[in-house]
């Protein structure tokens, strides 16, 4: 998608058995199946995600990191690192 | 053209709209009465509602520690009805929730839920936390898998579960629910369900009434984006009254942008966690582990004298939260647990990975090299939400029935419980289940439907996927987004309200345009915030009063609380196709 505004989510085409567990159960319905059985599910609706995990914590494959959830640039923590403000 | 929409007739006896806490707890209580239930779920059950992600903590009276210091039920409700009401809730739902959720706690024991820790000194080795009570009244519990579970003991006993659907209409006959349209979110199918017993426990909160705390972030809200009202915009079209809906919450704040249930420094973030300014200056303290003393040797909280200093500072959360005001004036302000043990540390991660959507926070937090340790993050304010503190909804019994015969509510469905949350969903759910799985099972026969709301239905998903020059939902919920923020902003005035009524009602005649079932439900979800919305206004226009407590709710034009007229909740319901506002008066 050329226009997306950003990203959600990223699934990792070598350890994602396209078991399609997260299109299942995404509260927001935001991944569709890839038509290509095995494969890795489309993020069609990234601008729909809340961010709540649910896809990458509940993936079977979680221990290898299939599914990462990225949080857009606009809601990253403003953090103050270490001892001095 | 309508009848292209394929319509799916479903039976059942009792017919649970919204498979959250409140939903499950319903649907699993109400199968012991020996009849069929079905849940209707718009998202998936095993990830749906707010506890989707998670809850770490529970309020509620808890006899073994509770009794043990001499403090009562009537205290916990005493304390909830001054310090967190003020006075503006009905007292017997809230002594009904307190009362109860022990109960509920040793279900969700039972059906695989973790609420004993070997390292708790309290009896019974429950942990409990301050949250908003004059003593620690919040129960922890490993809730991540709340809803795994509960889907889990709701299938084994027998419940049916339809995901992706999403409930639209209710149906009525001769004064009585007859069942329920719905509209499949996957496949735009019309479903038509005829049931006995209807509970609504669609989650009756949204946070989609106003921008999210980026402006650009869609669904970066503290409740599920999936969260649009529908159960109150159903009700409401059905005639039912609903109470309260003027109280449109103000901006929450939270972490700077990143919002999730939790909110430092209380609940979740105990006992790590404290706020600084920008100078490190301690705002708010951290509180100690447990803040429980030696039980053995006699636990000392005057919880009475404890009522009556936090009611003379006036806080709402007597364990000191700052305000918005405060973090305006005097922010910047930040979480910091870096005067923490390491103990207290990994019990605050441990809460943090149990809380709603903050599971995902620790993982991101660790991914960016952010250490709770020795960094600090900012706060910021949030999302505006309904319901929650001055608890909107429909009026119910004390069976959990409504005003309509054999539709009943459960959780934030419920009006008049402030800050019910998921207590509420918990107890209101089992008894509503109890009640609506009896009216179920009693009932002879199913009652007749007419054909005029499956019509309409019908009409209006065909217009949606037929009119080209419609308009798509975003831009239909980003105008209604700043039709709210603009004239029914945290502070109103009956001129910008009636102004903003006006340009809502023109927003509500503007055709919806869908190219595919998930964007025709979307739509639908507007269409109930556009019903929200319209009761918001035409409340708020009717409230001629300021109250700060525990609403928010200020009035420029009418600047001071007026008991003498408003100690009552507002009611609003659709009479004809006109809409009747009206006082249901409380007592103190």
């Amino acid at each position: 998608m050329l226009n997306e505004p950003f990203k959600a989510i990223e699934i990792e085409p070598e350890t994602c058995t396209g078991c399609n567990i997260c299109v299942d159960i995404c509260p927001m319905d935001v991944l569709a199946p890839n038509a290509e059985q095995g494969m890795p599910p489309i993020v069609a609706y990234p601008e729909e995600c809340w961010f709540c995990g649910c896809c990458a914590e509940r993936c079977p494959q979680k221990g290898k990191d299939a599914i990462r959830v990225i949080i857009p640039l606009p809601m990253r923590v403003s953090v103050w690192r270490g001892d001095k403000p | 053209m309508a009848s292209r929409i394929d319509v799916i007739p479903v039976e059942t006896d009792l017919l649970v709209l919204g498979g959250g806490l409140a939903g499950c707890m319903a649907a699993i209580k109400g199968i012991e009465h020996g009849v069929r239930v079905l849940i209707l779920e718009k998202s998936h059950i095993l990830a749906s509602g707010q506890a989707g992600s998670g809850i770490d903590h529970v309020w509620g009276y808890f006899p073994p520690v509770h009794e043990k210091i001499g403090w009562t039920v009537e205290d916990l409700v005493e304390d909830h009805m001054q310090g967190v009401a003020h006075g503006f809730g009905r007292r017997d739902l809230l002594h009904f929730v307190a009362r109860e959720i022990y109960s509920r706690m040793l279900d969700l024991e039972a059906f695989g839920i973790q609420i004993r820790y070997e390292d708790s000194p309290l009896p019974g080795g429950f942990r409990l936390v301050h949250q908003f009570h004059s003593v620690p009244t919040s129960l922890n519990i490993d809730g991540y898998p709340l809803k795994v579970r509960l889907t889990k003991e709701a299938k084994r006993r027998g419940v049916k579960i339809l995901n992706r659907v999403m409930a639209t209409d209710l149906l009525t006959t001769d004064g009585q629910v007859s069942g329920v349209l719905a509209v499949g979110t996957r496949d735009g199918s019309i479903y038509r369900i005829a049931a006995k017993s209807v509970i609504l426990s669609a989650g009756g909160k949204t946070g989609r009434l106003g921008r999210e705390s980026t402006g650009c972030v869609r669904f970066n809200l503290h409740l599920p984006g999936s969260l649009s009202a529908d159960g109150k915009a159903m009700a409401f079209r059905a005639g039912l009254a609903i109470i309260n809906m003027e109280f449109l919450g103000a901006r929450r704040y939270g972490l700077a942008n990143y919002e999730t249930a939790g909110r430092p420094p209380r609940n979740t973030w105990q006992p790590a966690a404290a706020i600084v300014d920008a100078k490190g200056e301690i705002v708010v303290p951290k509180t100690t582990f447990y803040d429980w003393g030696d039980l053995e040797r006699g636990y000392h909280i005057d919880a009475a004298e404890t009522r009556r200093q936090w009611l003379a500072e006036g806080a709402i959360t007597p364990r000191g939260m700052p305000s918005r005001k405060d973090l305006i004036e005097k922010g910047p302000y930040y979480v910091d647990c870096t005067g923490a043990s390491e103990e207290e540390i990994r019990y605050v991660e441990w809460a943090l990975q149990n809380e709603g959507k903050c599971k995902q926070l620790l993982t991101y937090l660790k991914e960016e090299g952010i250490d709770l340790r020795k960094d600090r993050i900012e706060l910021g304010l949030g999302s505006r939400e309904v319901g929650n503190l001055a608890a909107s909804g429909l009026v119910v019994d004390d069976h959990m029935e409504t005003a309509l015969k054999g539709l009943f509510a459960a959780g934030d469905e419920v009006g008049g419980i402030p800050f019910g949350a998921s207590p509420a969903a918990f107890t209101t759910g089992w008894l509503a289940g109890d009640t609506a799985g009896r009216r179920a099972h009693t009932q002879g026969s199913f009652l007749p439907a007419g054909e005029n709301a499956l019509d309409l239905l019908q009409g209006l998903c065909a217009d949606i996927m037929r009119d080209r020059k419609g308009y798509g939902w975003r831009e239909v919920e980003d105008t209604l987004q700043n039709i709210m923020d603009t004239y029914c902003a945290d502070v109103k005035t009956g001129s910008l309200l009636e102004r903003g009524l006006a340009r809502l009602l023109e927003l509500k005649a503007a055709p919806l345009r869908a190219t595919c079932p998930h964007d025709l439900a979307r739509c639908l979800e507007v269409r109930s915030l556009l019903d929200n919305a319209e009761m918001i206004l035409r409340t708020s226009i009717a409230r001629k009063e300021t109250r700060k407590k525990p609403c928010g709710y200020i009035r420029a034009d009418f600047p001071e609380q007026d008991d003498e007229n408003w100690y009552a909740f507002s009611s609003i319901r659709m009479e004809n196709g006109e809409c009747k506002i009206s006082k249901i008066p409380l007592n103190p």
